[in-house]
């Protein structure tokens, strides 16, 4: 029993070293697989605090950016809101009571763009009732999907992230492929899936299909860039711009989906 | 270690997690370059300090900048591997009449050539495993991944020497 005693004293900096690593990898996983709530993320109130007093003197510098993305998207909600106006379908009643989607505005007060797995934090949170797996979206298109939630701030995992795939659709063309970021540059993503026999071309709009149902039919992920066949290959690489810019996100929003539990019950984020 | 240099060290330990969080966290230059300005907090622990507070030391300050970078782990993991490999790194580069006693790896107290021997490297493989892990969900991203580690270890290193510039070895003269 001495010996062992011994023995372990002798290799403590050692047996404690490897035991803190594993314990660290442990963490790296645990992060990893769980969506639930978990206190040691930026969400947490003290560091959710501290972040938005950065972030609010922060937001002083990019005002007239702030200004000019809203503006841009009032002018296309405008756009939007004339062409419903004009042709109401016959026949059909609409019901009036019946929302699909509950938008929640957020403040983004911490945001990363250029790691290998980006994640944004918002303040608005349990509160307001949002939850984990909803969509975030931006004023040019896709953001996220919440990850953790505090009471009132919540942590989004980034498009910008290893484990982070949208079923995407070109519409009129395919409406079967996958969008995933590769990596390297926060503008660019993949297009993964589209067989051979369909002809894209650059420019070509890339949106949420809608199969899963986090994200909505229709919102925009980006535009093809670049379109190359390898020899032998079943698919198309296929490169596409996307079009939120993360590196400068100021507001986001969050959608409420009221027909969620719905889908998730006939199983549809099963197949997909 | 006494009382004062205890809250004096917990004192510099909330300032570099501050700064880290606050200013260094959106920083980013070109893309692929990042300053971890907190390990200059691993680094400038004292000779005395033992190797279970040091891995200890590293354990804590990883987990805590973790929760501000939502990447719970991956700066804890990077942080201990780079205290284990510090004592013996320490023990390795021994200047000739050995350490003073009471005094820590700075450029105030051993100059700026012993230190760019001493922190580099170790800025090195804490910066290796932390881009190494991070990448672990993605292919073929070997040499992007170099590069980022490569760009950001210049970047901390250079905030390192200038922090220790601005703040200490002017003091020192005084």
């Amino acid at each position: 029993m001495y010996r062992l005693y011994l023995f372990l004293f002798k290799y403590r900096v050692t047996l404690i070293f490897i035991f803190l690593e594993v314990l660290s990898f442990w963490l790296i996983v645990q992060n990893n697989r769980y969506q639930s709530a978990a206190f040691f993320n930026s969400s947490n109130a003290i560091s959710a605090n501290l972040l938005s007093i950065s972030s609010e003197i922060r937001g002083y510098f990019s005002l007239k950016k702030t200004n000019t993305q809203l503006a841009e998207e009032i002018a296309n909600l405008r756009k939007e809101l004339e062409r419903k106006k004009v042709a109401p379908v016959k026949g059909i009643v609409q019901d009036s009571a019946y929302i699909p989607y509950e938008f929640v505005t957020a403040k983004v007060i911490s945001n990363s763009a250029y790691n290998f797995n980006n994640y944004l934090t918002i303040n608005r949170g349990n509160a307001e009732g949002v939850k984990p797996d909803m969509a975030v979206i931006g004023p040019n298109g896709i953001v996220g999907k919440i990850k953790y939630t505090s009471e009132n701030f919540a942590v989004v995992t980034s498009l910008l992230h290893s484990n982070f795939l949208i079923s995407s659709k070109v519409e009129g063309k395919i409406n079967l492929c996958s969008t995933q970021w590769d990596g390297v540059s926060p503008s660019f993503a993949q297009l993964l899936f589209v067989p051979t026999h369909i002809v894209l071309l650059e420019g070509d709009t890339v949106s949420a299909s809608g199969f899963n149902s986090i994200f909505p039919e229709d919102i925009l992920i980006g535009t093809v860039s670049k379109i190359s066949l390898r020899e032998g290959a079943p698919f198309h690489e296929i490169e596409i711009k996307l079009s939120t810019e993360f590196a400068n996100l100021s507001f986001v929003q969050v959608i409420i989906s009221a027909i969620r539990d719905e889908l998730d019950s006939l199983g549809v984020n099963e197949r997909f | 270690m006494d009382t004062r240099s205890l809250i004096l060290t917990m004192l510099n330990f909330i300032v570099f997690i501050l700064v880290q969080t606050l200013i260094f966290k959106n920083t980013v230059l070109f893309g692929v370059s990042f300053a971890f300005l907190y390990v200059a907090f691993l680094l400038f622990l004292s000779f005395e300090t033992t190797a279970v507070y040091l891995l200890l030391a590293g354990f804590f300050t990883g987990f805590v900048i973790d929760i501000f970078y939502d990447s719970l782990g991956v700066h804890t993991a990077a942080c201990v591997l780079m205290m284990f490999a510090r004592q013996f790194w320490i023990k390795s580069i021994i200047p000739r009449g050995g350490y003073e006693i009471g005094s820590t790896p700075t450029i105030a107290s051993l100059g700026l050539q012993w230190f760019t021997i001493y922190a580099l490297p170790l800025i090195f493989i804490h910066h290796f495993l932390l881009f190494y892990i991070e990448a672990g969900g993605f292919k073929g991203l070997f040499f992007f991944t170099l590069s980022k580690v490569l760009a950001s270890m210049v970047f901390t290193y250079f905030t390192v020497i200038l922090y220790q510039y601005l703040f200490f070895v002017r003091k020192n003269r005084a």
